[in-house]
């Protein structure tokens, strides 16, 4: 009954912003910026996919995002809070990238630790991922292979009953069996409670389809960042021939010629006319575009649009 | 029994849904929260630690024992130091004085180790390892505070290195003083407090270091990040803070001065019994002073001096001593506790 009553109460409004980064900025030791001049809105009950190349920043915004490190300027809302409380806490689960665990732990073990430390635990749940993957309760986390590992690690985070999942490449070493599965764990988990997911990944065909939502970070800036509808919806992916006429008004992210022919990603809201086969971009077609073509100048004014 | 464990009062969470899993049921006894972590993952170390600690206790108990009964052997025999021994008088005493030697050079040393081993093998993996397989993130990914764990993984292998040292401290304190230094051997006292092995083994101090070990391991663990880093590292800078209280240790209570009329036959300042003598060395006929190092180089001028002088810590000085080592070490296990806590809760990891 209590329960019942508090998994509604956790089920978030939409729309209420679930992450927001205010000139958020994270340097190391040293002075190489990690992170630089970030601002987004994550909306409540969002499922985004973290899109980069390795080492643009991904992994920084997820720990920051965790608390486990804190911004150097600017500040990262989560929930509205910017630092963690004791409450906070039990709101967001954090998987990393690693999937560190104690390998001498069993499995039966490690979701003890999870029921030990963290208020709302919810032992059905995590042992289901367990028992989904065939995992033997008493083997050691030691002996586990790297995707059975991570099934624990995913396990020990669904259970918590978090209101925000972080997840740092989750699925990268889980064959494609466990990878579909575990994701449709994951969607059930985000609508039968509101969850929000923020989760990393390079492998893009595991996210489409599955998140609504984008960051796109690329050498420690957002390039993109809002609803994935509106993202796709203010491109175009423009076929021509090479000695055809000029690409359209807009600002082009992608120009690749190959051959006579010419293959270009504009962002742009509009139309486009002229001899242009013009389509709406996969999110694939969109995210390499972008990928392909690394900022070197500042994150240019249309861009920015789109995170508000 | 099942009621309490169900409504206990650290169970953390009142609608616990899992509670009335049989598995859950059966498993809620002892600690629970980051103490049952904490305990699961200082288990093997507390245990490792518990049996050469309670070996030793043995191997002292044994040790008082057997003393006793050959000591009185010898009284029987009437072997006392006030006439000249039969042969069978110093076989006896053979006998005995093995029993002491392997109190004062082998016990002795190895407890005056256990520090350093504190820090390199439990304090310096017991943060390195953490950060070193990223399972502190994993751990600090949970619901608790990151003071809270710490202060929770701290706690067990502490109040462990706190029960263990203080019964072996205890226990060597005892066999010394009812067993050992009121014997003579063949250069007066047998042990004197104030020696190398025999210092570090009694009263408060081997508690003191053991916890000033563990927590100096930890900070440089914390430090390193890596594990056999941390192993080498840890051991070697409770050794040079040992070496370090070893040259600090005559200032740690005011030194007692005295002069006495020189001998030369029977050497420089002669101490009172089991007394330390910090430096000495002899007045010349002018009133000058000069060191036992000075007197190396003018062997003649020295031999004629009329006095020697000597500035000593009588034994009554041992106890102050110990209790003011004792205190600075305790005080310096706070600040680097503290530092540990500040690195871990401010600076992120």
């Amino acid at each position: 009954m209590a329960d019942a009553t508090s998994v509604l109460d956790a089920i978030p409004d939409e729309g209420r912003p679930a992450v927001e980064a205010v000139g958020l900025g994270k340097r190391y030791r040293g002075d190489q910026w990690a992170l630089r001049d970030c601002d987004f809105t994550v909306p409540a009950g969002r499922i985004c996919g973290v899109v980069g190349a390795n080492g643009a920043g991904k992994s920084t915004l997820l720990t920051l995002a965790a608390r486990l490190i804190r911004p150097t300027e600017g500040e990262l809302r989560v929930f509205g809070e910017t630092s963690s409380t004791p409450e906070s806490r039990a709101r967001v689960a954090y998987v990393t990238q690693e999937k560190p665990l104690y390998p001498s732990f069993t499995v039966a073990g490690t979701l003890r630790i999870g029921r030990e430390l963290n208020p709302r635990w919810d032992e059905e749940a995590a042992q289901r991922v367990i028992e989904m993957g065939e995992l033997p309760m008493g083997a050691r986390v030691g002996s586990l292979s790297g995707g059975q590992r991570t099934r624990v690690a995913l396990a020990l985070a669904l259970g918590k009953r978090a209101e925000l999942l972080l997840l740092d490449e989750p699925m990268a070493d889980l064959d494609p069996l466990a990878r579909h599965e575990l994701m449709g764990v994951l969607m059930a988990e985000a609508a039968e409670r509101g969850t929000t997911i923020l989760v990393s990944s390079h492998i893009l065909p595991e996210l489409d389809g599955v998140i609504d939502h984008l960051l796109l970070v690329q050498a420690g800036r957002i390039r993109l960042a809002g609803d994935l509808e509106e993202i796709l919806d203010g491109h175009r992916l423009l076929i021509g021939a090479a000695d055809g006429a000029e690409l359209p008004a807009g600002t082009t992210v992608e120009r690749r010629v190959r051959g006579r022919q010419v293959t270009a990603l504009l962002h742009t809201g509009e139309p486009v006319d002229g001899p242009w086969e013009s389509s709406r971009p996969s999110l694939e077609e969109l995210l390499l575009a972008y990928l392909r073509t690394p900022v070197k100048a500042p994150v240019t004014a249309p861009d920015r649009e789109a995170a508000a | 029994m099942s009621a309490s464990t169900l409504t206990g009062p650290t169970a953390p969470v009142p609608a616990d849904r899992t509670a009335g899993r049989p598995a859950t049921a059966r498993r809620s006894r002892g600690p629970r929260g980051v103490l049952w972590l904490s305990w699961q993952q200082s288990r093997v170390a507390v245990r490792t630690m518990a049996v050469p600690a309670v070996l030793t206790a043995l191997i002292l108990i044994a040790l008082h024992f057997l003393i006793q009964d050959r000591a009185e052997l010898m009284r029987q025999a009437g072997c006392d130091f006030s006439v000249e021994w039969s042969r069978e008088c110093l076989v006896r005493y053979g006998r005995l004085e093995m029993l002491l030697r392997m109190f004062t050079d082998i016990l002795q040393p190895a407890i005056t180790a256990v520090p350093v081993m504190l820090g390199a093998f439990l304090g310096g993996p017991l943060l390195a390892q953490e950060y070193e397989r990223g399972t502190l993130r994993m751990v600090l990914a949970q619901s608790v505070s990151p003071g809270r764990w710490l202060a929770a993984r701290l706690a067990v292998p502490g109040a462990a290195v706190l029960l263990l040292s203080t019964v072996v401290a205890g226990l060597t304190s005892w066999v010394w003083w009812s067993d050992v230094v009121h014997r003579r051997g063949a250069f007066g006292a047998f042990d004197p407090p104030f020696q190398g092995f025999t210092y570090p083994v009694l009263g408060v101090v081997p508690v003191a270091w053991s916890l000033f070990g563990l927590a100096l391991g930890v900070l440089v663990g914390q430090l390193l990040r890596r594990t056999v880093a941390a192993v080498l590292a840890g051991g070697a800078a409770v050794a040079l803070a040992h070496t370090a209280m070893i040259v600090l240790r005559p200032s740690l209570w005011p030194v007692t001065e005295r002069e006495q009329p020189y001998n030369n036959t029977l050497g420089g300042f002669r101490q009172p019994t089991n007394a330390w003598l910090v430096d000495h060395g002899v007045v010349l006929a002018d009133g000058t002073r000069m060191t036992s190092g000075e007197c190396v180089r003018s062997s003649e001028v020295c031999a004629a001096a009329p006095t020697s002088w000597g500035r000593f810590h009588p034994v009554s000085h041992f106890v102050p001593i110990q209790l003011v080592e004792a205190g600075l070490l305790l005080a310096l296990t706070a600040v680097v506790v503290v530092v540990v806590f500040r690195r871990l809760t401010r600076a992120g990891i």
